[in-house]
């Protein structure tokens, strides 16, 4: 599903004293198929962002296409039930929002809301259960006698029930320990490529936006300030510091290592691999 | 440097569960260090903390902080305000509806006359620095800020012990530095025990040790640079390695002829650069 955003703008509380404006002219295309990352500090706008591409939120002005469904500022109010289905937000913490008495019915509330029958919601269920790497018999426990880790698993399983087209994560791995995150983002990355997803990830790792990332649009102060590919993001240290953010670690030892020694080294990708690949050159050539 | 903290062989389980969240665990804690602890999610990080300053009491064994027992009743309350605790969520441990008055909160708990309270209120949001925003409403605050608040009502009560129990893992790098520049600080002019609970890595480098819990318990403690160039022991716990002893690592396997992991990017830079001139 193709996306195209023309002059967003999203105003909190309008004509009150409290009015607030959020986004700014926020014009983007996010073609069908990309893994973009959407990254800025706490309050730039990236959530505000987010809640509009299923329709939570509704423009002050400007307009928003997803696929063939379009809406503008100022439109009758619409049926957003079915774009609901295709596009599955996971938001920050998502464990919180589980409040089934069982696994299985809390996976299969999403699906049976959207005119699924139990039989194929139960199927669904199951199937999502193992796809997030829970153990079957998790499926009859109340979800709130599980760790953390397995409830934030729980309720991703919820949302991918749905088979949404677009997946929105909102920092999913916040709060996860290494390894869960890991598994999370890899879970994340091989459904997006498997299931020819459109996936637009909210984080504050430069690491994952490097790692995973096809595109990467910099919010700050409710505006599109940079959008491009990692390497064209990752060159650009002082502009990402004006938003307050910083490079992934890789970045940041080429450019020290660039001032101790004076060599200097570009990146295609941002991996602890390929970085050891570019400062060993160095090596090989001195020896030869 | 004396001891402040002793856990003695605590084992802990909670009602509803079969296993135990803790399991034998015994460490202490020097006065003025800085100690992380780390660990997978459930390995009993979290539950050692409440463990600490007696929001739970163990089943088995005892939590000792300066010569107190938190499994004496009568202790209890003022090891409570010699061990502050921040939580996660900064929006779950806000009680006024001013800077001010969340301060005070914690202090008319524990009685304090209002003379005293208000010199104490002052001086504890200088720590901070927040002095700025003592009338400011608590919902127009970062989350960095309201951690830093969170902070400032614990000083107010003279700790001697702070904890953080990954309290800045809801922020973003900003929030997050901001957060454990103050903490810090403290804990160099002040002298105050640091016990933070967290996932961090680049963090637990900077503690004076770090303690490794897995499955309820602790599996490691030791200084930072013998337990992440233990790799194994890392994986295992759940954990990941830091990326400058990663970095080492690769560097190896493409021939870099490196002698040993180094912990942070500054160390690794310099070893890279010796290297070189040397060559």
């Amino acid at each position: 599903m193709d996306i195209k955003i023309r002059q967003l703008e999203h105003r909190y509380m309008p004509g009150s004293p409290y009015e607030r404006l959020a986004l700014k002219d926020i014009s983007l295309d996010i073609s069908e198929g990309t893994f973009l990352a959407l990254i800025g500090h706490t309050g730039s706008g990236k959530s505000t962002l987010i809640q509009h591409l299923n329709g939570l939120l509704k423009p002050s002005s400007g307009s928003i296409a997803m696929g063939d469904t379009a809406w503008a500022a100022g439109d009758k109010k619409m049926d957003m039930k079915p774009l609901r289905k295709k596009v599955g937000i996971v938001f920050q913490y998502p464990e919180h929002q589980l409040f089934e008495e069982t696994v299985e019915k809390d996976i299969m509330f999403g699906p049976m809301n959207f005119g699924e029958s139990e039989t194929e919601a139960k199927e669904r269920a199951k199937e999502m259960i193992s796809l997030v790497g829970l153990p079957e018999e998790v499926s009859d426990k109340s979800p709130f006698d599980l760790s953390g880790g397995q409830m934030r698993r729980v309720a991703i399983a919820g949302v991918l029930a749905m088979k949404p087209d677009v997946l929105i994560l909102d920092e999913p791995t916040a709060g996860l320990d290494p390894s869960g995150r890991n598994e999370i983002m890899e879970l994340f990355y091989n459904l997006h490529h498997d299931r020819k997803l459109t996936t637009i990830l909210v984080t504050h790792s430069m690491e994952d936006a490097a790692k995973y990332a096809d595109e990467i649009v910099v919010m700050h102060q409710g505006k599109v300030f940079m959008k491009g590919v990692p390497a064209e993001i990752f060159q650009q240290e002082e502009k990402l510091k004006q938003a307050s953010l910083d490079v992934p670690e890789t970045v940041e030892f080429l450019h020290k290592w660039q001032a101790a020694s004076g060599e200097r080294h570009e990146l295609s990708e941002f991996t602890v691999a390929s970085l050891a690949k570019a400062l060993a050159s160095e090596w090989k050539g001195g020896v030869s | 440097m004396s001891e402040i903290l002793k856990v003695n062989d605590v084992s802990f389980k909670y009602p509803a569960e079969t296993e135990l969240a803790l399991k034998n665990v015994t460490l202490s804690c020097m006065k003025g260090e800085w100690l992380s602890v780390t660990g997978h999610n459930g390995s009993g990080k979290s539950t050692l903390a409440k463990l600490l300053n007696g929001l739970l009491l163990p089943d088995s064994g005892n939590v000792e902080v300066e010569g107190l027992f938190t499994t004496n009743m009568d202790e209890l309350w003022e090891i409570r305000r010699r061990v502050g605790v921040v939580f996660q969520n900064p929006d779950n441990q806000f009680v006024g509806t001013s800077v001010r008055d969340d301060i005070a909160f914690g202090l008319e708990n524990f009685g304090v006359p209002r003379d005293e309270m208000i010199r104490r209120i002052d001086e504890s949001v200088k720590h901070v620095g927040m002095e700025q925003y003592l009338d400011q409403e608590p919902h127009l605050l970062s989350g960095g800020q309201k951690q830093r608040v969170a902070i400032a009502g614990i000083l107010a009560q003279a700790p001697s012990i702070i904890i953080l129990d990954e309290a800045t893992s809801m922020l973003d790098p900003m929030g997050r530095k901001e957060v454990l520049e103050t903490v810090r600080t403290l804990n160099k002019e002040k002298g105050i025990t640091v016990i933070s609970i967290t996932h961090d890595l680049e963090e637990a480098l900077h503690s004076d040790r770090v303690l490794v819990m897995n499955k309820g318990r602790v599996s490691a403690l030791g200084a930072p640079s013998d337990i992440f160039s233990n790799t194994s022991l890392i994986l295992d716990a759940g954990l990941d390695t830091p990326f400058s002893v990663k970095l080492s690592q690769k560097l190896r396997e493409e021939g870099v002829p490196l002698t040993r992991d180094y912990l942070t990017q500054e160390e690794l830079v310099k070893a890279l650069w010796t290297l070189k001139s040397g060559s």
